[in-house]
């Protein structure tokens, strides 16, 4: 069984006269101990779709699902089991390490606030506590950085802290939202390894956010990519990096400099046009717009990952007739 | 660096759509603010004309009468008509609110303008005499200027002008600080226009602004510390009438005559939602005295 | 830390000289002649120029000026002229029952405006919220001595809960004297309050590391209290040490209302009679008092909020 099943996620928020759709029926699974990773533009609802986990959603959002861990089911706990879900089974890391910490408590306070209220511990054994878990994430003289601000600590230094925080109960599952979008090349390095670090010694399962498919490829074993609401290619990194079937996701893999993506030897710096933004899409598939093998049917298109090669399935019915004539012209 | 440059027309849309959504209905606030403060505004200025009585002539016999039809809002002690007394009072009390604010309200903005834009000596000075100003609490000051002028109107139109100009000299003295680094100012500069030029032609209008906004609160201190004078003598003298006088000389009367002291305070409370929903209107709630 | 707080302090000393200045810079800036306004119209310009002599008022303006500012400093305020007593034995007898009337009204609002603020936090942009701006709105609208008055009616005279005029004896006396008037003062308060509270509440609620503490589990309630209303207080506090110069001139006037003997009165009393001295004292007392709030929120400050301290050293 697998630790974590969604399956048709939808989350609306209020707009004029009615409710604009911005996840619209994501399916997702993770297993025991494995990373996964989720990968789209900024806007895409990756964030949106990682928090459905712990249900925590903007006061006015809508969000409908089946969530699934470990067997319970999260869109059905109560208030009280909801919180213990936050706090036991499933940690979270957040993007921006300068403001996801309360600027006026000590850094080791928040470790060890965390300790005690979650972990029930007292004030003593959750300092010392606090102190060996600053050290498990490899931060050095952990005694002083305890008494440190927020705003004493460097990015990286603090990215550090929040892991702390995260593992701090011994959860199933990390859910890292984009932590190293903030960071500079070689502390992204730095906190990956530590992630698969952790990772491997509690035996916990990651679910990696990214906008970044170098980080992805880096890090994960399986990726699902996200456009504009909706889960539109997913499959085994390697097999995904090798053969990219969706258009959006042989443009996202085109516009990294550091892989060499299969068959393709233009590059181009960034996918070119705008990501849509929330709701600005009708039916058929929210690509089109940029889409350079969009055609008349793209409009009727309803969205359903077919499979493609083992555990691969993607969004787009048109696939097959693409990478004909694509490797006709790459050729 | 383009959307800097094109925030005066970004005002203009502004001000345009907060008046469609008046007309529409839909900025509540901004219309109720205004059809209040309107009906007021009128009624003191055709006081003579809407007035039934004088505002002055006793009727003894008549003293201490309910509301009626004869007397709208009832009589006062001596049978004056309380109806045409409160018009003619909010006659004198908007006038000398209106005068006294905007008053303290340019001498501010000009100051402060001018201040923020050359800075040096004359910027330290006015500072640390606006910054001395604001410490002082606004009624001690004021009955501090009544006490050495003589109670009457002028004493508090004084008073409240002396202490009313700092706030605006300190909003529009920081805006300007930031207006004058932005490129449509830097932009005069480099077409060679002069330095007056720039300010009054292109940063004035937009710094203004903020301090009408904060007009729409500083009106209604201003009414309620001049009504408060008034109450406590130190405003308008016998036998004029503005409505803090009315109040205190119904105050003797409250059980037996409620309505000498309860009516003008209504009226003075309309006055001041009404200000503040227009405040709420444009700002949509977004300024308070706090991000002063 | 240290450099920060001297520095503060340095300020609030040049500001003090500044409201002493003022003050005393009033009487020749002013139009009028307080002396001839002070001694009434039948005064010869002979007995006038006596009583300029005797408050000094013919010395230079800079020896005048150092002799007022010695005089405050070793409180030695002088005599006041219509009371015939020292102005400080005077302030003494009349300090309690004013800051006694500006705590009480100032906890009245906190009472009131920290729930208001709250709800309309957590219901920003839905009825309840805009039924609470409304509601402050009125309390803003409405002049403090006029709702005094209203209270009056309804729960001294009509209802007769509580006295409606003077100041009682003892403790349970003092408290059941001041409660209209402190009633009346804080709902003046309230509408800042309640405005600066929410908006710093909205803010901090929006903030990543409150959503944060929710991932972690943490109730509601512990969210708000240690995470979001810790931090957002700040502003209010400052507000209200700011405010604290607009609750004396509502004292001024509800003291004359409920016929409490206070500063206000004093004032009061002073001004109509010209008791020019007495006026200048009370002025820059008032003044320094809102200094020194300030100094001490802007200290409180650095204490509660790390990042204000520059310099704070990095570990
Ligand atoms: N609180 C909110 N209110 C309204 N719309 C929101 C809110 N949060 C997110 N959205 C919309 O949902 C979409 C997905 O957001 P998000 O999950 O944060 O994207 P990502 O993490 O992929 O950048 C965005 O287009 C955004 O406009
Ligand atoms: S469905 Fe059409 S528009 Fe969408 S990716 Fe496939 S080809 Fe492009
Ligand atoms: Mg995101």
């Amino acid at each position: 069984m697998s630790l974590l099943t969604i399956e048709n996620l939808r989350i609306a928020f209020p707009a004029r006269g009615g409710f604009t759709e911005v996840v619209r029926g994501v399916n997702l699974e993770v297993q025991q101990g494995e990373t996964v990773g989720l990968v789209g533009e900024s806007g895409s609802g990756k964030s949106l779709s990682c928090r459905s986990i712990i249900r925590l959603m903007p006061s006015h959002a809508q969000m409908t699902a089946n969530v699934q861990f470990d067997g319970c089911d999260v869109m059905a706990m109560s208030r009280k089991a909801l919180r213990d879900h936050r706090a036991h089974n499933v940690g979270m890391i957040f993007q921006d390490p300068f403001s996801c910490f309360n600027p006026t408590k000590r850094i080791g306070e928040q470790v060890a606030e965390t300790l005690r209220v979650n972990a029930g511990m007292d004030k003593s054994s959750a300092h010392a506590r606090a102190i060996e878990l600053l050290a498990s994430v490899e931060i050095d003289r952990p005694e002083q950085r305890y008494r440190a601000f927020p705003h004493e600590l460097s990015g990286g230094m603090r990215q550090r802290v929040m892991i702390a925080i995260a593992i701090s109960a011994g959860p199933r599952l990390l859910i890292a939202d984009e932590p190293t979008t903030a960071l500079d090349v070689t502390t992204q390095a730095q906190i990956l390894k530590l992630i698969e670090q952790r990772r491997r010694d509690l035996n916990m399962a990651v679910l990696l956010v990214s906008h970044d498919f170098g980080v992805i490829a880096q890090a994960c074993q399986r990726v699902a990519v996200m456009y504009g609401g909706y889960v539109v290619e997913s499959g085994p990194v390697t097999e995904i990096c090798a053969r990219p079937q969706h258009p959006y996701t042989r443009a996202l893999l085109e516009s990294i400099p550091s892989l060499e993506s299969a068959g393709h030897h233009v590059r181009r710096a960034g996918i070119p046009g705008q990501p849509p933004s929330a709701g600005e899409t009708g039916p058929g598939c929210p690509f089109a717009g940029r889409c350079a093998f969009a055609r008349p049917e793209c409009a009727g298109v309803d969205m359903s990952l077919e499979v493609v090669g083992d555990a691969h399935a993607t969004a787009c019915p048109f696939v097959r007739t693409i990478s004909a004539t694509s490797e006709a012209g790459g050729a | 660096m383009s959307d800097l440059a094109t925030r005066p027309v970004m005002k203009r849309r502004r001000i345009y759509r907060l008046w469609r959504s008046f007309l529409r209905a839909q900025n509540w606030e901004l219309s109720t603010g205004l059809v209040i403060i309107a009906i007021m505004v009128l009624a003191a200025l055709l006081a003579p004309y809407i007035a039934p009585y004088h505002p002055n002539q006793i009727n003894i016999v008549d003293s201490l009468q309910a509301p009626s039809w004869h007397h709208w809002m009832g009589t006062d002690f001596v049978g004056r008509d309380v109806f045409s007394r409160v018009l003619y009072g909010l006659r004198v009390d908007l006038l000398v609110v209106a005068v006294i604010t905007y008053l303290g309200l340019i001498v501010g903005v000009t100051l402060g303008t001018i201040s923020g834009y050359i800075g040096g000596w004359f910027d330290a000075v006015i500072g640390r005499v606006a910054d001395t100003v604001i410490a002082f609490p606004f009624i001690v000051l004021v009955l501090a200027v009544v006490a050495i002028v003589g109670p009457g109107l002028k004493g508090v139109g004084i008073g409240i002008v002396i202490v009313g100009w700092a706030l605006y000299f300190r909003l529009s003295r920081s805006e300007m600080l930031v207006m004058r680094e932005q490129p449509f100012i830097m932009a005069t500069k480099a077409l060679g226009y002069s330095h007056l030029r720039a300010i009054f032609r292109h940063a004035l209008p937009n710094l203004i602004r903020t301090s009408l906004v904060y007009s729409t609160v500083d009106v209604v201190v201003n009414m309620l510390v001049i009504a408060g004078l008034s109450y406590l003598g130190l405003g308008q003298q016998a036998p004029g009438a503005d409505l803090g006088s009315i109040i205190a000389s119904g105050q003797s009367y409250l059980l037996s005559a409620w309505w000498i002291t309860t009516i003008p305070g209504v009226v003075l409370m309309l006055f001041g939602i009404g200000v503040s929903l227009i405040g709420d209107g444009i700002t949509r709630g977004d300024l308070t005295l706090g991000s002063l | 830390m240290g450099a920060y707080v001297v520095r503060r302090i340095g300020i609030s000393v040049v500001q003090l000289l500044g409201v002493a200045f003022f003050a005393f810079m009033l009487i020749h800036f002013v139009p009028g002649n307080p002396i001839a306004n002070m001694l009434g119209p039948r005064a010869t310009p002979r007995e006038i120029d006596l009583v300029s002599a005797r408050l000094g008022l013919t010395k230079p303006l800079p020896q005048q000026f150092w002799l007022f500012l010695v005089h405050l400093v070793t409180f030695h305020f002088g005599q006041s002229i219509t009371f015939g007593q020292s102005i400080s034995s005077l302030i003494t007898q009349r300090v309690v029952p004013s800051i006694a009337l500006i705590s009480y009204g100032t906890i009245v609002a906190i009472v009131l405006g920290v729930p208001l603020a709250v709800i309309a936090a957590l219901k920003a942009e839905t009825a309840t919220d805009h039924a609470v701006r409304v509601f402050t709105s009125v309390s803003f609208a409405m002049p403090t001595f006029w709702s005094g008055l209203i209270l009056a009616i309804i729960f001294g005279l009509k209802l007769g809960w509580l006295p409606v005029s003077g100041y009682g004896a003892g403790f349970g006396g003092i408290v059941r004297s001041l409660t209209l008037p402190a009633i009346a003062l804080g709902l003046s308060l309230l509408a800042v309050i309640v405005r600066t509270l929410r908006s710093s509440l909205r803010h901090t609620m929006a903030l990543e590391y409150v959503e944060a503490a929710r991932a972690r589990g943490f109730t509601t309630r512990r969210v708000l209290i240690r995470h979001v209303f810790r931090n957002a207080v700040m502003p209010t506090v400052t507000v209200l040490a700011v405010s604290v110069g607009f609750l004396i001139g509502g004292t001024v006037v509800l003291e004359q209302v409920f016929q409490i003997p206070g500063l206000g009165t004093l004032l009061f009393q002073a001004v109509e009679q010209r008791d020019y001295p007495l006026v200048e004292t009370l002025a820059v007392l008032a003044g320094s008092l809102v200094v020194l709030l300030n100094l001490g929120t802007d200290l409180l400050q650095a204490t509660v909020d790390p990042r204000v301290r520059p310099g704070a050293k990095s570990v």
